[in-house]
């Protein structure tokens, strides 16, 4: 807390000094926020793309560091604006229908089923390594919406409240609910359909 | 998590599991440097916009001026009557077959 205290001012003066027109000033701000940005963006974007998404989240920072109202809390106002420009990156992705969304394969769904058997949370934690989770989620991740994948990235994954991950992506609590509803639909059809059916 | 189906939620233990577990990435050297490129660009071309956005501020603030002026000077001008009423009442009597541009300067 004590820490936070004593940088905030420092953010205050840097911001002012390159509001006053000192654009060197902002290199400061880069250096120290990169890897927090990196942090966040590397969490919701594919890693090709995680250098060109940050690099416009600080483009973004410097075009509205006018509208920063307390500068005190810049760090909450970056992580918004990250939040934001990963959320843009999937929208545009979404609009040019750069997403192909692609069968399971066999070894994919096999994994499927032995996860969602009976085994012990140790296990569960193991298979989780596996590599087919991440292609697996890679995959749940092409079926649905921008908004969707927000929503699961933040609420599912990272474990937020549904009221948490509202406020950081600036939607109303309810908004999110209704997302987080349509995502367990989503994923009852696609994920158990075999299962459900049998 | 409260709502999903256990069966859901396992896979969304594994899915986190992947999730934490994805490699770290670091932003290197030349990317900071490529960043403060475009901003030093931008920042050049804001300066550049800026001064455009300032004359076509000044401009609107000075159009309603200019047209007072121009309705003001047009008063004027007709006011002054240039062309005198009779040769006015002659070209209107007169045929216009017979008119023509020039006549005024004869």
């Amino acid at each position: 807390m004590d820490k936070q205290n004593q940088t905030a001012p420092a953010d205050a003066e840097i911001i002012g000094s390159v509001l006053n027109g000192n654009t060197g000033a902002f290199e400061t701000l880069l250096a120290k926020y990169k890897n927090f940005v990196f942090a966040i963006v590397n969490r919701h974007i594919p890693r090709d793309h995680v250098e060109d998404v940050s690099q416009d989240v600080f483009i973004r920072v410097y075009q509205s560091l006018r509208k920063l109202k307390k500068a005190d809390s810049f760090k909450t106002w970056l992580s918004a604006i990250t939040l934001r420009t990963c959320y843009d990156f999937w929208r545009k992705r979404y609009r040019s229908k750069e997403m192909p969304v692609s069968a399971l394969s066999s070894e994919q769904r096999d994994w499927i089923e032995r996860t969602i058997s009976d085994s012990s949370a140790k296990d569960w934690e193991e298979k989780g390594r596996e590599k087919e989770a991440q292609e697996v989620l890679t995959w749940l991740l092409t079926l649905l919406n921008p908004a969707e994948r927000m929503v699961i990235d933040l609420v599912y994954l990272e474990g937020l409240s549904t009221r948490e991950a509202a406020g950081r992506l600036g939607w109303s609590e309810a908004n999110v609910k209704v997302r987080a509803f349509r995502i367990r639909q989503k994923l009852k059809k696609h994920l158990l359909r075999k299962e459900e059916a049998s | 998590m409260k709502q999903v189906n256990p069966r859901i939620s396992k896979l969304f233990n594994a899915f986190q599991t992947a999730h934490r577990n994805r490699p770290e990435l670091l932003p290197t050297d030349q990317w900071q440097r490529d960043v403060m490129r475009r901003i030093r660009n931008l920042a050049s071309s804001t300066s550049e916009t800026s001064l455009f956005m300032m004359l076509e501020q000044v401009t609107w603030k000075l159009s309603p001026v200019t047209l007072g002026m121009i309705l003001i000077c047009g008063i004027a001008l007709m006011n002054l009557q240039i062309i005198p009423d009779w040769q006015i009442f002659q070209l209107i009597t007169s045929g216009t077959e017979e008119i023509n541009l020039l006549e005024f300067l004869i």
